[in-house]
C-alpha cells in the first residue's frame, strides 16, 4: 500500500498540467507578439501552447526529501490531450505495478499488493489522495482552469536572472481547490518558472518552481525539473526529475484502458 | 439436617481429598464469573463508546455517508429545517449538531491527517457525556479561542496548551483552507476513536473555516435507546431519504456480536472445567462409599434406610459442590467487583491503542460489569453439578446389602 507521501506526490506529478492554464485548444497559440504588448490572456495562451501536448511519454524521478528521511521513486508517465494520462511506477520495488489511469473525469488505480482495481469517484475525488493534499478532483479539472480564474498582470520580477510577468489567479468560485495562485512567467520561454499556491484564509500553501527548460520538437519548450515545497510543514520538499520526454508519439490505444490496469 | 451434619463430618474427615476433587469447581466457577463479567463489560465499553462518543442514540447523516475508515466528506450536508427542528425537541431529551471533516493538522515538530469535530459547546455534552474527559467543560467556544487536541493527538504533534497549530481541510464546495488557531485545551475523551487522532473545533469556527452553513451529523438522545429502531422509522419518512440513519446498535452490533462469540468460548471452556470437577467429585463419592462399607453395613443395621444412605451421599457431594462454588464465587465476585470500580484503563496498556486504531468509537476503559445473577447462577451450577456427579455413587452405597456391607474387609 502506498504511504501518503507516496501518494501526495503522485497527485502532484499528475497534477502538472494546473500550472498552466489551459486554452480552449492548443492551436489557440499567440502569434509572436512582442513580449512587453502582450496581454495577459495572450500570456496565458502562450504557456498553454507550450504546457498542452496531444500525446507525451516520459520517465520521471521523483524525490521526496522529508524531515526523517528521504525517498526516491521512478514512474513512466503517458498523456494524451487534456482528459487522459497513465502512470506506472517503476521503483522502489515496494511500489512496482502500482498503476494510475483517468479518463476524462474518471479515475482508477490499481494497486498490485491486493490485485484490485479501486474506482476514484463521488466525494472520494475531493478528497486528498490517500491522505495527500491534492485531491482527485485536482486532477481531473485541467480543461476548466481558463474558466475557474481571472488572472491579473502584476508586473515583472527577474527570476534566476530572468525577466519574467508576475501573473495572479483568483478563483471565479469557492469549487476551485487553490482560490488563488501567483504565478512568475519567464518572458522569452512563456513557461511559469516559479508559482505560489494560497488557501482560502490566503495563507501560502505550496511554492513551486520550475526549470531545465529544454526544447522539444516544433519548438515546444517545457520544464525538466520542478521543485514542490509544502510552505505550512517545514523540511518537506519533493523533486521531480522528467528524462526521455517525448511529444506527439503514438501510444497503444490499451494504455488508456482498464485492462492496462491489470496487466501484468 | 442430621443428615447434612453427618455429611459435613465425613467430608471433613479426608479434607485433602476433598480439596483437591472441589479445586476444579473453584476455578471453574470463578473463572465463568470474571470471564462473563469482562466479556459484559467490553460490550458495555463498545456502547458506551458509541453512545458518547460517536451516534448517541441516534443519529443524522448525509445519505450514503461512508461507513468506513477515515473518511468524512463535508460536500453533503444535513439542513435542519424548522420540521426537523420541531420534531427533535418534541421527541428527545438532547439532540446537538456536529460537523466532522478530516484535515491536515501541522505543528513546528509534526503533521497529522487527523478526524475534526465541529461542536455546538452548548448542547455537545448533554448528548456526548464527557464525564471520562481529563479536562471537561468549558469547551473553547466561538472563532477566536482555538480548539481542543486530545491528548494523544497533542503528544503526536509535540504541542501543548498554549501553543498553535495550522488546520488544512477542503471547504464544503472543495477549496484548500488552513489557518493557524491556538491549542486552547488538551484533554483525554477516554475513546479511542479520538484520543489518538482528533481536534475538536468550535462550530463557530468550522462554519467559517469550511463555509458551512449547515452540521454533517445530528445526534440525539431518547428517553429510551431502545426505542432507536422506532425512531429511525420516523426520521427516515421525515427526511424523505435524504438523510442516512444511524443508531447505536447499527454501530456497535459487530464489536458486541464478537463479544457473543467470546462468550460462547468462555461457556464451551467452563463445561469442560465442569465435566472434569464433575468427574472428579464422583470419583471422591465412589472412594468414600468403598472405604466406608462397614460403616454404611453399620448405619443400616442400626436402622437407617436405603433413601437415608443415598441422601447421606447426595449430601456429600453437594455440600462439596456449594463449599467449592461459594469460594470460587466469593473469590470471582470480590476481583469482579474490585474492577468494576477501577476500570482497566487501556490507554494506559502499552500497544492497546495501536491495536484497536482510530477507527473504532471504543471506550478506553473498560467497567467489568458486577451483577447478582452472574456470581448466582455459577454458584448454582457448581451444585448442581456436584449433585449429579453424586448420584451413581450415592446409589451404589445405598444398594449394599448391610450384612455383606459390616462384614466387608
Amino acid at each position: 500500500m502506498m504511504n501518503r507521501t507516496t501518494l501526495t506526490l503522485l497527485a502532484a506529478l499528475l497534477a502538472t498540467p494546473l500550472v498552466a492554464p489551459p486554452p480552449a485548444s492548443a492551436e489557440d497559440a499567440p502569434a509572436a507578439a512582442p513580449a512587453e504588448e502582450m496581454t495577459v490572456q495572450q500570456i496565458l495562451d502562450a504557456i498553454d501552447a507550450n504546457m498542452v501536448f496531444e500525446s507525451r511519454t516520459t520517465k520521471i524521478k521523483m524525490t521526496v526529501e522529508g524531515k526523517k528521511r528521504t525517498r526516491t521513486f521512478e514512474m513512466i508517465s503517458y498523456g494524451r490531450g487534456k482528459d487522459d494520462s497513465a502512470m506506472e511506477y517503476v521503483t522502489p520495488a515496494r511500489e512496482k505495478g502500482t498503476k494510475m489511469l483517468k479518463l476524462g473525469d474518471d479515475m482508477w488505480m490499481y494497486l498490485p499488493s491486493v490485485d484490485r482495481t479501486q474506482k476514484i469517484s463521488g466525494h472520494m475525488l475531493r478528497k486528498g489522495m490517500m491522505g495527500s493534499d491534492l485531491s482527485y478532483d485536482d486532477m481531473m479539472t485541467t480543461e476548466q482552469m481558463a474558466q475557474m480564474y481571472t488572472p491579473t498582470l502584476l508586473g515583472s520580477e527577474d527570476i534566476d536572472g530572468r525577466p519574467a510577468w508576475k501573473i495572479e489567479l483568483v478563483a471565479n468560485d469557492e469549487s476551485v481547490a487553490y482560490p488563488k495562485r501567483l504565478q512568475w512567467v519567464d518572458k522569452e520561454l512563456f513557461i511559469p518558472v516559479q508559482q505560489e499556491l494560497f488557501a482560502l484564509s490566503g495563507m501560502k500553501l505550496k511554492s513551486w518552481r520550475m526549470g531545465k527548460i529544454k526544447e522539444f520538437e516544433g519548438g515546444r519548450q517545457f520544464p525538466t525539473w520542478m521543485e514542490i515545497v509544502d510552505e505550512v510543514k517545514s523540511d518537506s520538499k519533493t523533486t521531480l526529475e522528467f528524462g526521455e520526454m517525448t511529444f506527439g508519439v503514438e501510444l497503444e490505444s490499451e494504455i488508456f484502458s482498464q485492462r492496462w490496469l491489470e496487466r501484468k | 439436617m442430621y443428615l447434612l451434619k453427618l455429611a459435613f463430618k465425613n467430608l471433613l474427615r479426608a479434607k485433602r481429598r476433598a480439596l483437591l476433587s472441589s479445586a476444579a469447581i473453584v476455578l471453574g466457577v470463578f473463572y465463568l464469573i470474571v470471564g462473563q463479567s469482562f466479556i459484559a463489560g467490553v460490550d458495555e465499553g463498545v456502547i458506551y463508546g458509541v453512545v458518547h462518543g460517536t451516534t448517541s442514540h441516534v443519529t443524522i447523516r448525509p445519505a450514503d455517508y461512508p461507513t468506513e475508515g477515515m473518511d468524512h466528506p463535508v460536500d453533503e450536508l444535513v439542513e435542519i429545517t424548522p420540521a426537523l427542528r420541531s420534531w427533535l425537541d418534541d421527541n428527545t431529551t438532547a439532540w446537538t449538531a456536529r460537523t466532522m471533516f478530516v484535515g491536515t493538522v501541522t505543528s513546528d515538530k509534526e503533521s497529522l491527517r487527523i478526524r475534526v469535530i465541529g461542536y455546538d459547546p452548548d448542547t455537545d455534552p448533554e448528548v456526548f457525556s464527557h464525564a471520562t474527559w481529563t479536562e471537561p467543560d468549558p469547551l473553547p467556544r466561538g472563532t477566536d479561542a482555538g480548539v481542543m487536541l486530545t491528548s494523544g493527538t497533542a503528544g503526536l504533534l509535540g504541542v501543548e496548551k498554549g501553543d498553535s497549530i495550522v488546520i488544512e481541510a477542503r471547504t464544503h464546495k472543495g477549496a484548500v483552507n488552513a489557518i493557524s488557531v491556538p491549542v486552547a485545551a488538551v484533554s483525554r475523551t477516554g475513546n479511542f476513536m479520538f484520543d489518538n487522532a482528533a481536534v475538536f473545533m468550535p462550530d463557530a469556527l468550522v462554519t467559517s473555516f469550511l463555509r458551512t452553513q449547515h452540521p454533517t451529523h445530528v445526534s440525539m438522545r431518547l428517553t429510551n435507546r431502545d426505542n432507536s429502531s422506532a425512531v429511525k422509522e420516523e426520521l427516515t419518512a421525515l427526511g424523505a431519504g435524504a438523510w442516512g440513519l444511524i443508531d447505536w446498535w447499527d454501530d456497535s452490533k459487530d464489536l458486541v456480536e464478537i463479544g457473543q462469540i467470546r462468550r460462547n468460548a468462555l461457556n464451551v471452556l467452563v463445561g469442560i472445567m465442569m465435566l472434569m470437577a464433575a468427574m472428579a467429585i464422583a470419583n471422591t463419592i465412589l472412594m468414600a462409599a468403598h472405604e466406608r462399607t462397614r460403616e454404611i453395613g453399620t448405619l443400616r443395621a442400626m436402622g437407617m434406610s436405603k433413601n437415608g444412605v443415598l441422601g447421606l451421599f447426595l449430601a456429600e457431594g453437594s455440600l462439596l459442590g456449594l463449599v467449592a462454588g461459594t469460594l470460587g464465587a466469593v473469590g470471582g465476585a470480590a476481583l469482579t467487583w474490585y474492577l468494576a470500580q477501577n476500570p482497566i484503563d487501556l490507554n494506559a496498556m502499552e500497544g492497546q491503542a495501536e491495536t484497536i486504531g482510530n477507527d473504532v468509537a471504543y471506550s478506553a476503559f473498560i467497567y467489568v460489569a458486577f451483577s447478582v445473577p452472574i456470581v448466582v447462577v455459577p454458584l448454582v451450577i457448581s451444585i448442581l453439578v456436584a449433585l449429579v456427579a453424586s448420584i451413581y455413587p450415592a446409589r451404589l452405597a445405598s444398594n449394599m446389602e448391610p450384612a455383606d456391607a459390616v462384614r466387608a474387609e
